[in-house]
C-alpha cells in the first residue's frame, strides 16, 4: 500500500484545512487503497432494489473489480453474491436474466438455489455419481455479500466488517425519519446514467455543497438563491445541503405529484440533498426523491446511476418525464465542473485547495471522513506487520 | 411412433444448439429411461436433473428421487 499521503493538513478545522492531496484523485495505488478503506469497509451503494422487482430477477455487474450478482430470491429477499462458482471460479451469470429454477454454472453445471445454497454437483463423484464424501455442499454455497436496503438503495459491505447498517447510518436515518415510508420507482423513464471522467469523490464533493449553485445552475437563481440554502455537516457519515424554497413541479394543467404522507410543515418548502458516504447521493422533497449511485470505474472515471422515486405507484407520465428531464439537465450542468476539477488535480503544485470556512464545510466534512477511514486502515495494516 | 435412439440423440444436439433448457431436461430424461447400461442411465438422468433444476421443470422431483434412491444424489 502507498502510505505516502499525509492528512495533517486535512484533518484540522475547515478554516485551516486543505483538501485531500492530488494523489487521492489520480494515483492508481491510492485508488486501490481507497477501494478497501472507503468502499469495501463501508456500506456502499450498488444498485436499487426496484431494478429486480420479481423473484428470480438477477443482474450481474462489477463493483470495483469484484463480480457481483444482485438478485431477488424465490422468497422475495434481495441478496447480493459474488458472481463466482465455488468449484472453479467461473462467472455464473453473464447477463441480466430471470432465474426460473436454479443458478447453473455454465462450466461444470454445479447448481445453486437463489438463496445461495449449493443444491447439486453433477458427476462430482464420477459419471452419474453426484456426491462425494469430500464435497460438503453445506460449506460450498455462494459467497454472500452483506447487504441492506434503505430508500430502495441496495447497500453492500463487501468486507463484512462495518457496523450494522442501522447504526452506521443512524444519523441520516433519523434526519429523514419522516420520509421512512414507501418509495415507488418511476420506472424506465425515471432512471438514467451519466459517465463522467473524474474520480468518484469529486462527484460527492460537488453534490454536497451549495456554493456552486449560482454559477453552475443559474436557472435556480430565480427562485432558489444561495442565501436560501443551508449546510448539513454530520462528521463521520454524511454532509450536504438544504433549501428553504423548494418549489413543486406542475404540469400544463396544474397537475402535481402527490406528497409523502404526514410530513411536518417544514417540508412544505424545504428539500435536502445528502451525500451519504461513501458513494450515494440522495435527495428528498415533499413529493419525490432521488438516488444517485456512484460506481467508480478507475481513478479518473465514474458512472452515475440516477433513479427517481415518488410517493405513489401511479404518477402522471408527462409530469414524471418533465421531472426526469429537469434533473438530468441539472446533473449534466455539473459534468464540466467535476471533470475540470479532475484535470486540475494533475497540476503538480496544487495543494488540495483552500476551503471557504463559510461555504465548504460539507466538503471538508467528507475529506475528514475519508482521511479518517484511510488512517484507520493504515493503522490496522501497520499493526498487522 | 417412438423416436429411434438416433432421432433422440439428434434432438438433444439440436436442443443444445438452441440452448432450450426445458427441452433438454425432457429429452435427457427420455434417454435415461431407455438405456440398457445402468451407469450410463445415471449419467443421463443427472444431465436431465440439472437442466430440470435450472428450468424448474416438473421432472426435477422424479429425477431427484430416482438418483437419490440409487445413492447418486443427496
Amino acid at each position: 500500500m502507498p502510505n505516502t499521503t499525509s492528512f495533517d493538513t486535512v484533518r484540522t478545522s475547515v478554516s485551516r484545512a486543505k483538501g485531500l492531496p492530488n494523489a487521492h484523485y489520480i494515483d492508481p495505488a491510492v485508488y486501490d487503497e481507497e477501494r478497501h478503506a472507503l468502499l469495501f469497509n463501508q456500506w456502499a451503494g450498488l444498485a436499487v432494489a426496484s431494478e429486480i422487482p420479481e423473484p428470480g430477477d438477477a443482474i450481474p455487474s462489477t463493483f470495483l473489480g469484484v463480480p457481483v450478482l444482485l438478485l431477488r430470491d424465490k422468497y422475495d429477499k434481495v441478496r447480493v453474491f459474488q458472481n463466482t462458482c465455488r468449484h472453479r471460479g467461473m462467472i455464473l451469470i453473464e447477463h441480466a436474466t430471470k432465474i426460473a429454477g436454479a443458478i447453473r454454472c455454465p462450466y461444470h453445471s454445479w447448481c445453486y438455489r437463489t438463496d445461495g445454497r449449493l443444491m447439486s454437483t453433477p458427476h462430482v463423484g464420477g459419471p452419474g455419481q453426484n456426491t462425494h464424501k469430500d464435497i460438503n455442499r453445506s460449506e460450498l454455497g455462494l459467497i454472500e455479500i452483506r447487504s441492506h436496503i434503505w430508500r430502495d438503495v441496495v447497500w453492500i459491505n463487501m468486507n463484512g466488517n462495518a457496523p450494522a447498517f442501522e447504526y452506521a447510518m443512524r444519523d441520516a436515518i433519523t434526519r429523514w425519519s419522516e420520509f421512512d415510508q414507501p418509495l415507488y420507482h418511476g420506472g424506465s423513464d425515471s432512471q438514467f446514467k451519466l459517465e463522467v471522467n473524474c474520480n468518484w469523490k469529486l462527484a460527492v464533493e460537488n453534490y454536497c455543497e451549495s456554493y456552486h449553485l449560482p454559477w453552475i445552475h443559474p436557472g435556480l437563481n430565480s427562485y432558489s438563491r444561495l442565501e436560501d440554502h443551508y449546510n448539513i455537516e454530520n462528521y463521520g457519515s454524511h454532509s450536504g445541503q438544504g433549501t428553504l424554497v423548494y418549489r413543486q413541479l406542475f404540469g400544463e394543467h396544474g397537475e402535481k405529484f402527490q406528497d409523502f404522507e404526514n410530513l411536518s410543515e417544514k417540508w412544505n418548502a424545504s428539500a435536502e440533498y445528502l451525500s451519504i458516504y461513501p458513494n450515494v447521493l440522495l435527495g428528498t422533497h415533499r413529493d419525490h426523491a432521488f438516488a444517485i449511485i456512484l460506481i467508480p470505474e478507475g481513478p479518473e472515471k465514474t458512472v452515475e446511476n440516477i433513479h427517481l422515486f415518488y410517493s405513489t405507484k401511479d404518477t402522471n407520465e408527462a409530469l414524471r418525464k418533465k421531472n426526469t428531464d429537469q434533473w438530468k439537465d441539472i446533473f449534466k450542468e455539473d459534468i464540466f465542473v467535476v471533470e475540470g476539477m479532475q484535470l486540475g488535480r494533475h497540476g503538480i503544485a496544487f495543494d488540495g485547495g483552500k476551503f471557504s470556512p463559510a461555504m465548504d464545510g460539507p466538503t471538508h466534512c467528507f475529506h475528514d471522513w475519508a482521511a479518517s477511514q484511510i488512517e484507520t486502515q493504515r493503522g490496522m495494516e501497520n499493526a498487522a506487520e | 411412433m417412438p423416436l429411434s435412439d438416433q432421432d433422440l440423440e439428434d434432438q438433444i444436439i439440436r436442443a443444445h444448439e438452441i440452448n432450450n433448457i426445458w427441452l433438454l431436461a425432457k429429452l435427457y430424461a427420455d434417454a435415461a429411461e431407455r438405456g440398457l447400461d445402468q451407469d450410463h442411465n445415471f449419467f443421463l438422468a443427472t444431465q436431465a436433473y440439472v437442466y430440470a433444476l435450472q428450468s424448474n421443470h416438473p421432472l426435477k422431483s422424479k429425477l431427484h428421487a430416482f438418483l437419490k434412491s440409487h445413492g447418486r444424489e443427496e
